[in-house]
């Protein structure tokens, strides 16, 4: 088998090359195809009336259970994650605190699939409404203390890391407001015609 | 075969075996060095010549016979290893006793350089090449003979493992032959002419050969690489915890000095490893396979940042990454690890190729058996390996000017 990129890879490289950037802006996941994110519960960019009991991430193919990592984070940073993640075929799923106060949380994953490649990403979801103020919040210790010890997912980052990507790469879920999404639209229509372009490009040569 | 390969001529190789001769003067032929990393990383990195594919740099080389610990254990790693499985024909306390004096005496000769005796082929003796020959004693011997009184606490039974598919023709037996040598051919020698001469008391049950890369992983590096590429043996007792970790300090005077070494055949699965990209295996084993580094870090050598979390807060040593979970718990728990491959080609279709892990220890119950319970409940490599053959000797004191190894246990 050779390991020089034959055509078909190379003009497989030029629309990724071509479309990552924009993809970068509307998809969950940084992977360029194999297995990605086509759900979640609750929904990327969700505004909900009160605290989930736990996130559930699913994928468009069976997962491997290997090196995989959920952790879900309030806006400081705190994980409020309280079970390792639970993986099923093509799904994670792991519990979180539901006494957690209204506010901005952000979901990191790391998976594989069945192909080999690992996936890592990240959404946010919005809890608009919570009968829990941030006194009743657990401090971060609390919250990790549930996680088994070996599991250093639950380990608290500085909070400005933990922040920082998903208010980065994920922003156009993580708002959920009209306007966000205008330049998201946009960024769609400009991938789909590129998509077609480089496609049909390719098809003109082969 | 043309002139634009001349490694592989006459006077190629007579060169190389020149150049080999002056840098064994410089390093190896001295004595027995200390097979620690600590040692190792110490050692200026090799030249070009020293990592040739032949690795006759450390040829010829006399590892000592005679010494308080059997050789073959803190002694360099040979290049080439075969591990024979033997049983007792007649297991009575005098044919063990047979046994080991006459292992110990065709040891004590090639080792040295010396034919054995009665020697077929006493021009096969001549380069031994860093030779040694180990022997280990399995309980089946003590109990076969009636001795089970006299099993050392530390020749613990090891217990079977969820993850383990056994395989009848590598199991437990009464006697254990380690023997390595740079040179193959010796190798082949010593191992034919051991067993030839132990024939009329023993049957040899298996035999195992190995083999390692004369290179270093990587310049300077103590380890060296497996058949999967990855940097094998990083995490070996330093030299002050090195006694501590592998020899055994109380009992009877044949086994004060020994060590306990647990054999496991170890089958890769390379087919569908080959599946998994780069970044994969890594997380599966919490290294990189190019500098053996542990994820999130630079070099070999570096301590595995367990609790770092990457841009995302998630773990950068995943939760069942093979380090993680192989790590050793304390200092009680390090063992010595002198691995090697094995290669038998294809079998029903897939590669027959995987590790013969050889570790060594002065008590597995509180370092091998936790650390492989840890792995069989949750290490994410479960997946691509499966261990096929499990055994464990104790490996006796080494034996004095005169003596034999294991004396005083059966006579």
């Amino acid at each position: 088998m050779s390991t020089r990129p034959g055509p078909r890879r190379l003009a497989s490289l030029a629309v990724a090359l071509l479309i990552a950037p924009v993809l970068a802006l509307v998809a969950p996941s940084p992977a360029l195809g194999h297995s990605s994110q086509i759900g979640s519960s609750p929904d990327a960019g969700a505004v909900l009336d009160a605290p989930p009991e736990s996130v559930v991430v699913e994928f468009d193919s069976a997962l491997l259970d290997v090196g995989t990592a959920i952790v879900v984070r309030d806006a400081n940073g705190a994980s409020i994650t309280t079970s390792a993640p639970l993986v099923e075929r093509t799904s994670i799923s792991v519990e979180v605190d539901p006494r957690v106060p209204a506010g901005e949380y952000t979901v990191a994953y790391r998976v594989a699939s069945v192909d080999g490649h690992t996936i890592e990403s990240s959404f946010t979801y919005t809890v608009a409404r919570s009968d829990h103020s941030a006194e009743a919040v657990p401090s971060a210790g609390v919250a990790a203390s549930p996680a088994r010890s070996d599991h250093s997912a639950e380990a608290v980052p500085p909070a400005g890391v933990a922040a920082s990507p998903a208010r980065s790469d994920h922003s156009a879920e993580g708002s959920g407001s009209g306007p966000g999404w205008l330049p998201v639209a946009a960024a769609v229509g400009v991938l789909v015609a590129l998509t077609l372009g480089v496609a049909g490009a390719i098809a003109l040569r082969r | 075969m043309t002139d634009s390969r001349p490694t592989l001529t006459r006077r190629g190789m007579l060169a190389a075996g020149g150049a080999a001769i002056l840098g064994a003067a410089g390093g190896y032929a001295v004595g027995v060095r200390q097979n620690t990393p600590a040692e190792i990383s110490t050692a200026p990195p090799p030249g070009p010549a020293e990592v040739m594919p032949t690795g006759q740099a450390r040829v010829p080389a006399i590892v000592p016979f005679h010494g308080s610990h059997q050789a073959g254990v803190s002694s360099p790693s040979a290049l080439h290893q075969t591990f024979i499985g033997l049983d007792l024909l007649e297991a009575t306390p005098d044919n063990a006793d047979a046994a080991l004096r006459l292992v110990s005496d065709d040891a004590a000769r090639l080792t040295q350089g010396q034919p054995a005796l009665g020697d077929t082929e006493p021009e096969l003796a001549v380069n031994p090449a860093g030779l040694t020959v180990t022997v280990g004693l399995g309980r089946p011997l003590f109990e076969r003979a009636g001795r089970s009184g006299q099993i050392p606490p530390e020749l613990a039974d090891i217990p079977p493992f969820s993850t383990d598919r056994l395989e009848d023709r590598w199991s437990q037996t009464d006697l254990l032959l380690q023997v390595g040598s740079d040179d193959p051919l010796t190798l082949a020698h010593s191992v034919r002419m051991l067993t030839k001469d132990l024939s009329t008391l023993t049957r040899v049950v298996w035999t195992q050969p190995g083999f390692r890369s004369p290179a270093p992983a990587s310049p300077g590096s103590g380890a060296t690489r497996n058949l999967m590429g990855q940097v094998d043996g990083i995490v070996n007792p330093e030299q002050e915890t090195f006694d501590s970790t592998v020899w055994i300090a109380d009992g009877p005077p044949w086994a004060r000095g020994g060590t306990v070494v647990v054999l496991r055949r170890i089958r890769m699965h390379m087919d569908e490893w080959d599946i998994l990209d780069r970044a994969t295996q890594e997380t599966v084993i919490g290294r990189e396979v190019a500098t053996g580094a542990p994820l999130g870090g630079e070099h070999e050598t570096d301590p595995v940042p367990f609790d770092a979390v990457d841009d995302l807060g998630l773990p950068v040593i995943p939760h069942d990454a093979h380090i993680r979970v192989a790590h050793a718990a304390s200092n009680e728990e390090m063992i010595l690890r002198r691995p090697y491959s094995y290669d038998n080609g294809m079998l029903n279709g897939t590669n027959d190729v995987g590790l013969l892990f050889a570790a060594y220890m002065r008590d597995p119950r509180v370092s091998f058996i936790p650390m492989q319970a840890r792995i069989a409940e949750s290490d994410a490599f479960n997946r691509w390996n499966t261990t096929i053959g499990s055994s464990t000797y104790v490996i006796p004191a080494g034996a004095g000017e005169g003596g034999y190894v294991g004396a005083g246990l059966f006579a």
